[in-house]
């Protein structure tokens, strides 16, 4: 479904992604890993069309999406649930929701928002709260149910756990895996590497911006570069 | 004399309301104030004027205007400022300043730098309100300038593109990620603001004449009375364009009409001293 071949990105002069290659199949968990700057979100950010690659291809179903813009990726099936949830603090939860349904018929849009937040009770006790006043776990909740509006073929998660209490995190983690068993293709990058593994079928290992592992879970865990790094 | 005064000042104070809401728009989706605001209150009331010349109907010339400064607002944003997103604000800020002097040369050199006067159906006409007589084209004005604040009330809140566009004032990379095309929301508030700038000057044409550099003192107040209302804040800038009119129409009254502007300035530093997010600024609380 996705496929990353030999995308190298850079910063300037500083190049944060190095000869990056990976694929992600229909219907697949794939997780990310790495440390605090090893280029997980320049990977996402590249793939979203938010960075564009000095070298390399991307192909989303079979067609290089490398000079996409972002809004027309997510008409395409694909979109990014950015690292700190970028909700729009001063709408409502709702209109966040309906925001995420942009690009649906209007006639459709409320059906969806209440599908949405079916799995996230929570978004519609405060539907009409402005979103920059939910806990940052409600807020990460209301950012996959708004990336959700669109019925993504495939989501990209950046650092899905970053700032949320250890119960958050599980409770996060739940809905993902909740939304991938129901169907949706995931690509998720995070430092918490025992979660993002636990999680996926399979991942890569990035280190200082280039891929330094990849494996099944399994293999992963027992890789003596994530035992070492990420694992201990 | 004071209800003469509150009469004017609320007039005044329309244009001065129209004006700051295409500041404050702009502010919010790219962060910089468009200092070439002004021309297109200029440029809408020299077309409308032209229209007219051509014999084109009062309320077509008006409406042409509207859209003409509606166009060159656009125009703008797609041929200098979208190309310069990347860049640092300052640079932004330096081109809005040339392209408004750019502006009021290129309508010197067409229409030349003698003031004229817009025709209004209802400029000759006053209506009488117990003892006082009250031109009915200032009727027009504080009515049209209420019925554009409804409508861009009912836009901005009550529709889907209004809230993109206010989702593009709080995150502009997220709102891409909701399948928006960002661009087009930024133009299409260009777009909004001008026809609405446009419609001031052409709203004060019959009375204080059209001339290349009528834009200049209107945007400063326009520019003056969104800082007032707390950048960013569209019935903040309505209501304090109104405060800001009525306060100088009271200072030119019962003070002296040469310090109009000087007493409306102090009150501003006042307000930036003592509430530097404006009257209606809200310093937002977020949950991180």
């Amino acid at each position: 479904m996705l496929k990353v071949e030999n995308v190298s990105t850079f910063y300037g002069q500083i190049c944060a992604l190095d000869n990056v290659s990976m694929m992600v199949e229909e219907k697949e968990a794939v997780s990310v890993i790495g440390a605090n700057g090893a280029g997980k979100s320049t990977l996402l950010k590249t793939i979203i069309g938010d960075l564009r690659p000095k070298s390399g291809n991307i192909q989303l179903s079979g067609k290089s999406i490398i000079k996409e813009k972002t809004f027309k990726l997510v008409s395409r099936g694909m979109t990014l649930v950015p690292e700190g949830r970028h909700v729009f603090p001063l709408l409502s939860v709702w209109d966040n929701l309906l925001l995420g349904g942009y690009t649906l018929p209007a006639k459709d849009r409320q059906q969806r928002a209440e599908e949405v937040t079916e799995p996230f009770p929570i978004l519609r006790e405060r539907r009409d709260q402005q979103a920059g006043l939910l806990s940052g776990g409600e807020q990460q909740m209301l950012a996959i149910a708004r990336a959700m509006m669109t019925k993504p073929k495939l989501l990209l998660l950046d650092e899905p756990s970053m700032g949320l209490s250890p119960k958050l995190v599980f409770e996060v983690y739940d809905k993902i895996t909740e939304l991938h068993q129901q169907g949706t293709t995931i690509l998720l990058v995070d430092q918490n590497a025992e979660m993002a593994i636990d999680f996926c079928s399979r991942g890569y290992v990035l280190m200082a911006g280039r891929l330094a592992g990849q494996g099944t879970k399994n293999a992963l865990k027992e890789s003596e570069i994530v035992q070492r790094s990420y694992l201990g | 004399m004071f209800i003469d005064q509150l009469i004017n000042g609320i007039v005044l104070g329309s244009i001065y309301a129209l004006m700051a809401i295409g500041y404050t728009m702009v502010w919010n989706v790219l962060r910089f104030i468009n200092f070439a605001h002004g021309e297109v209150y200029m440029g809408g009331a020299f077309v409308s004027l032209y229209l007219l010349l051509l014999d084109t109907p009062i309320w077509l010339a008006y409406l042409g205007g509207v859209c003409a400064g509606a166009l060159l607002g656009y125009l703008m944003e797609k041929m200098v400022y979208m190309r310069m997103r990347n860049a640092p604000k300052l640079n932004l800020l330096i081109a809005a300043i040339g392209i408004s002097i750019v502006l009021q040369n290129l309508a010197q050199y067409i229409w030349g730098a003698t003031p004229e006067r817009l025709t209004s159906p209802f400029l000759s006409k006053n209506i009488a309100v117990g003892d006082m007589l009250i031109n009915q084209h200032y009727i027009f004005i504080i009515i049209l300038t209420i019925l554009v604040m409804i409508v861009l009330e009912l836009f901005i809140n009550r529709t889907l593109m209004g809230k993109a566009v206010q989702a593009a004032s709080q995150n502009i990379k997220a709102t891409q990620l909701m399948g928006i095309n960002a661009n087009k929301i930024i133009s299409i508030t260009f777009a909004i603001g001008s026809a609405v700038g446009a419609l001031a000057g052409i709203l004060v044409g019959p009375v204080f004449l059209v001339y290349p550099t009528m834009g200049v003192f209107a945007g400063l107040k326009g520019f003056t009375a969104s800082v007032m209302g707390g950048m960013g804040n569209i019935p903040g800038a309505m209501i304090a364009g109104l405060l800001l009119g009525v306060i100088e129409s009271f200072a030119a009254g019962f003070i002296s009409s040469g310090y109009r502007d000087a007493v409306a300035m102090v009150i501003l530093l006042f307000i930036l001293l003592v509430r530097p997010q404006g009257i209606f600024g809200k310093i937002v609380q977020q949950k991180v």
